[in-house]
């Protein structure tokens, strides 16, 4: 997200911030979903798509999935290895190896909420990006017209404005939270008294990711821009942070990049490990000792293993980043297609069905979703 | 325990079908894939499964409740439906910490 906000503040200004809450709203209405299917059915979405929607449809989403899953945690690797790199001078290549053992190390030994809570408060850093925006005093009317919809502005490149759109979206609008999620309300036990708090964790929380990600895209906007600075590798969005906070800003942006990829790398591996239990019926859950769900702890464990090798082979972790984004937008139809079928089964939810308003979204959501698809590979040729 | 993965039926002349048996086991789930996967699939369930390419049935009496979950009246521990689940325990147990 950090890589996709910046590259879209270097080149386009503000113009990308509509794009942003647009994936930010998108994202609330599907997360308060996913964790009101946990809540009310402790089934989860993933292994529900396996028991409403068949195993054909499951197993070629499955694979899909986990192959986009790979690819975002190959680049929140390389990321985190590269937040090291800033730091100590090392080359990214030989944090590769430690990084996936120590996040294999937080998996095999941490519990669910152990993780959740380290990860929201570590993530608590990233405020520095607020700090940073703030800092470069940036107009407030042309932040405010960045909302509104519109398109790359005068003399700017329409392929790579909408390229960097789609990329946006499908950082925002990632499958592996929604089952990350839903996984998570099942392990925290939740029930139907839970259903106003993952409203409010849904609602709050995604903003709280949106409001860091618009940051980094208005200080980019400030600092980069006019530099002609056009991030083209994750090192030359440091300014982001740096011009304004100065040597301090230079460590809060390695320390949020850091925890930021950390944060995922932990989500997306556990999502991995979720969805292949889950729709293969195996004993699951990140708070049981390894021992006592052995088939799902060695899915992660050899994931990590596997998506540390691009970043150990020197692979530029911002190009595996933007692939793996546009490789999002590419599967969203199949991933949100099911939730309009699950969230109206009455057996699953009973009254707590969507209503008109969450049916309505969603199928926005979807229409947005193939549109995305449908665009993503042309504007990837043709734009990034 | 697992997924239900497919069912049989029995079919006797003049009567409507009947369910016999919930079929568990990533056998059943690959013989509805294309083949390339279902061979695969297959192969390993030959040569490594415990059962030897068949897949795992519970018969229709065991079943207790059918809802969104399935209840039946067996300990999973007796079933060769956790084999893998154990026999990956076994190697998984030797790592450190787990």
């Amino acid at each position: 997200m950090i890589a996709t906000a910046s590259q879209a503040g270097a080149l386009f200004g503000f113009r990308h911030l509509w794009v942003i809450a647009l994936g930010t709203l998108c994202t609330i209405f599907l997360v308060e979903m996913s964790g009101r299917f946990a809540a009310v059915s402790k089934h989860t979405i993933r292994g529900a798509m396996r028991e409403r929607l068949g195993a054909s449809f499951f197993v070629l989403t499955l694979i899909l999935s986990l192959l986009v899953n790979f690819l975002v945690l190959a680049s929140e690797i390389g990321g985190l290895s590269l937040a090291l790199q800033l730091v100590s001078g090392i080359p990214s290549r030989w944090w590769a190896a430690p990084v996936g053992l120590v996040v294999w190390a937080l998996l095999w030994k941490g519990t669910f909420s152990f993780l959740e809570r380290g990860i929201a408060l570590l993530g608590l850093v990233t405020v520095a990006f607020v700090v940073g925006a703030w800092a470069t005093h940036p107009p407030v009317g042309g932040v405010m017209r960045g909302f509104l919809p519109g398109g790359p502005g005068p003399g700017g490149d329409p392929a790579r404005y909408w390229f960097i759109a789609v990329s946006v979206l499908g950082a925002i609008i990632s499958p592996y939270l929604f089952y990350f999620y839903s996984s998570g309300g099942v392990e925290d036990r939740w029930d139907e008294s839970y259903l106003g708090v993952n409203r409010v964790v849904a609602s709050v929380g995604m903003s709280f990711g949106s409001i860091v990600a618009m940051a980094v895209l208005v200080a980019s906007a400030m600092v980069l821009l006019p530099r002609g600075i056009g991030v083209d590798r994750f090192q030359e969005a440091v300014p982001v942070l740096s011009v304004p906070l100065g040597r301090w800003g230079f460590y809060l942006f390695a320390a949020s990049l850091g925890i930021a990829c950390l944060g995922a790398t932990l989500e997306a591996s556990l999502s991995t490990a979720y969805e292949l239990a889950q729709g293969f019926g195996w004993r699951w859950g990140e708070s049981l000792a390894p021992r006592d769900a052995s088939r799902f702890a060695l899915s992660y464990t050899i994931v990590i293993a596997g998506a540390a090798v691009p970043t150990l082979l020197g692979l530029d972790p911002l190009k595996l980043t933007i692939l793996s984004m546009a490789l999002t937008a590419l599967i969203l139809p199949p991933v949100i297609v099911p939730f309009v079928i699950l969230m109206n089964d009455e057996r699953y939810l009973g009254r707590h069905r969507n209503g008109l308003v969450s049916n309505v979204v969603v199928l926005a959501i979807i229409a947005l979703a193939f549109v995305l698809a449908v665009v993503s590979i042309p504007l990837q040729i043709l734009g990034g | 325990m697992g997924m239900v993965d497919g069912l049989a039926l029995e079919v006797v002349d003049g009567r409507p079908p009947k369910v016999s048996h919930i079929l568990v086991g990533g056998i059943t789930l690959a013989r509805r894939l294309s083949p390339p996967i279902r061979w695969l699939v297959l192969w390993f369930a030959r040569r490594y499964g415990v059962r030897r390419g068949e897949p795992y049935r519970i018969p229709w009496s065991a079943v207790r409740d059918v809802g969104v979950n399935i209840t039946v009246d067996l300990d999973a521990r007796d079933t060769p439906a956790l084999y893998w689940e154990n026999r990956i325990g076994r190697f998984v147990r030797r790592l450190p910490g787990a």
